[in-house]
């Protein structure tokens, strides 16, 4: 499958594409540390994905870094603000995305869509094999990167294993619960094999989320569209208790008492699994649950 | 930015409709089997007798929605298509590139060397390696040795002789107003189906669909169109026979009513060949499209 032309495509520009590896970039995998690695093997230590999180006034940032071999770099910067009610947790995000590379102990970004081209230039301070640190401007303290887990076949085994529909009232049960809303977990579908456990979870906005969302709905200006009160979502949900990662399978949005839209997120890619974050993140106790404590069928 | 070639109306309502056709919540999930399954060792022949079949990939990130399929053949060619449909400047566009050329297996690495594409790719030919792992009979993972960029790879399912049956069968014409009933109302169109029409046989499902331009989507559609007098769409009506399970569709008809008051129809649009079915992809499944609605909520 071709992957390179799909940025052909949605650039629309035929000099885009097939260019060559990033300066310094190896194919070799990570190495162990036994020295600050420069040039390329500092290249090849960064080659993967790598996070942070960040607490902040009243929420959280989870930034991903991706460098890929072919000298191309990604970055997503999900802002995850507390009293807000929106559906699922939705952050705000900002991409970007570029081309990489290493001179020395050096990291240069240069983001695609800047004119004149916005280099950055990052001191890299390798920590250990799946932890470095860098200084972003004229920040007074150094960000700490860790590397992502890979997923692999594992994980799209214990994706393609069919899920049970959701169980009667009676077996749901809560785990959590915030201001607007309160978090169940359907025990009859708790499933655990090996490092993987699943289950159908349930979020229902409580009065108080319900009279907020209505005000947020009534402030719309108005138009033809009708305005939908999300009032419970379901979610079956699959994690990767060692690595600590979660993937979504299937989604089911209520509102106005009955069932508005269903997805099995067609189109997200398998192998794309979430990092439970480390902070303000709900599913860091839903983990906790379904791998230390399952509760009982 | 590269744009689609101006169409005839037809054609250019014919792919504004298929755009507009929806997923399935059909589960289609491979057989039951361990999440730690030990990984088989497919490797050389054996993974080349493997990889022999038509294979697809879907992907939505937030910039576009893209479905690629690929045949790759005993005889050591392939060919594929990419859709890809992404924001533009003058709305969404969808772009097409069909490619082919020739593959082979060294070791647990797909060798792939693209000669010919429409259109035109920079560069060509251009070879491309893949790490291989066979995870099912169904899937595998393949990672670009250029990029490191991994992918899940699912092979296309296989359509039956039922489904040539179907689509040879005749079907029958729209029935009266009081048999629609609305599926999706939104800003821009109605969806609606024909309750009258609707068959079943061997889990193949057909009916009549309908999208219903409001007035407000006209006046966009017609602004870029005004250039050549074009007319533009009011309704698409189409029969669609969908196999939710195997998440295959075929167009049998489609009647296009015009701002003008013509009326224009065509008959097996993807070809008379019976054999001749559609993936219902990321691309058919986004929120709009009457297919995953009728596989979803079908009485």
């Amino acid at each position: 499958m071709k992957t390179i032309w799909k940025a052909w495509l949605s650039a629309g520009v035929l000099a885009l594409g097939l260019t060559g590896p990033a300066t310094g970039a190896s194919q070799a995998a990570s190495p162990a540390i036994t020295e600050r690695p420069a040039g390329e093997a500092l290249a090849a230590y960064l080659i993967g994905t790598w996070y942070s999180d960040q607490l902040i006034d009243k929420g959280d940032l989870a930034m991903e870094r991706t460098y890929l071999r072919d000298g191309r770099f990604s970055v997503t910067i999900d802002l995850h603000q507390q009293d807000v009610v929106a559906a699922g947790d939705t952050p705000m995000t900002s991409r970007m995305s570029g081309k990489w590379s290493v001179e020395g102990d050096t990291l240069i970004e240069v983001p695609d869509e800047t004119s004149p081209p916005d280099t950055t230039r990052r001191l890299i301070t390798v920590e250990s094999p799946d932890s470095f640190s860098t200084r972003y401007d004229n920040a007074p303290e150094s960000v700490t990167f860790r590397r992502k887990p890979k997923t692999g076949a594992a994980h799209l085994r214990a994706y393609l294993q069919p899920w049970p529909e959701p169980g009667t009232p009676g077996d749901w049960i809560e785990y959590t619960h915030d201001r607007i809303g309160t978090s169940y977990i359907d025990r009859s579908t708790v499933s655990r094999q090996v490092r993987f456990a699943g289950a159908w979870t349930r979020y229902d906005l409580n009065a108080a989320g319900l009279a907020e969302s209505r005000h947020l709905a009534a402030a719309r200006p108005a138009g033809p569209e009708r305005v939908l009160i999300m009032e419970r979502i379901y979610q079956r949900v699959l994690i990767d208790c060692t690595e600590r990662l979660l993937k979504r399978q299937e989604t089911r949005i209520w509102m106005d008492a009955k069932e508005a839209s269903a997805s099995r997120h067609e189109g997200d890619e398998p192998l794309s699994w979430e990092r439970i974050r480390t902070y303000g993140d709900d599913n860091a106790e839903l983990a906790r649950r379904l791998c230390e404590a399952p509760p009982a069928r | 930015m590269i744009r689609p070639a101006l169409r005839p109306t037809c054609h250019l309502l014919l792919v504004l409709f298929a755009t507009f056709l929806p997923p399935a919540v059909a589960d289609t999930a491979a057989p039951p089997q361990s999440a730690e399954a030990p990984e088989a060792s497919y490797r050389g022949q054996k993974l080349a007798d493997y990889l022999v079949g038509k294979w697809f990939h879907d992907e939505i990130t937030p910039d576009n929605v893209s479905a690629s399929d690929e045949t790759l053949l005993a005889d050591g060619s392939f060919n594929g298509v990419i859709t890809l449909v992404g924001p533009g400047s003058a709305g969404p566009g969808a772009m097409k590139l069909v490619y082919a050329g020739h593959w082979k297996i060294e070791g647990d690495v797909m060798v792939q060397s693209t000669a010919t594409s429409t259109p035109a790719l920079p560069d060509l030919p251009v070879t491309e390696k893949y790490r291989i792992e066979v995870v099912d009979e169904r899937n595998f993972i393949q990672e670009s040795l250029r990029s490191g960029k991994r992918l899940s790879i699912q092979r296309a399912a296989a359509l039956k002789p039922v489904h040539a049956t179907r689509a040879s069968a005749p079907w029958p014409d729209p029935g009266p107003s009081e048999s629609w009933a609305d599926i999706e109302k939104n800003a821009t169109h109605t969806l609606s189906y024909d309750k009258s029409s609707v068959q079943r046989h061997d889990g193949i499902s057909g009916a009549w669909t309908r999208m219903t331009l409001t007035d407000e989507a006209i006046k966009q559609i017609a602004v870029p169109a005004s250039q050549g007098n074009t007319p533009t769409p009011k309704s698409i009506d189409s029969f669609i026979l969908f196999d939710c399970t195997l998440k295959a569709y075929r167009q049998q008809e489609v009647r296009v009513t015009l701002s003008n008051g013509q009326n224009v129809a065509v008959k097996n649009p993807a070809g008379t060949d019976p054999q001749n079915w559609n993936r219902m992809n990321a691309l058919v499944m986004r929120p709009g499209n009457p297919l995953k609605s009728l596989c979803t909520h079908l009485p």
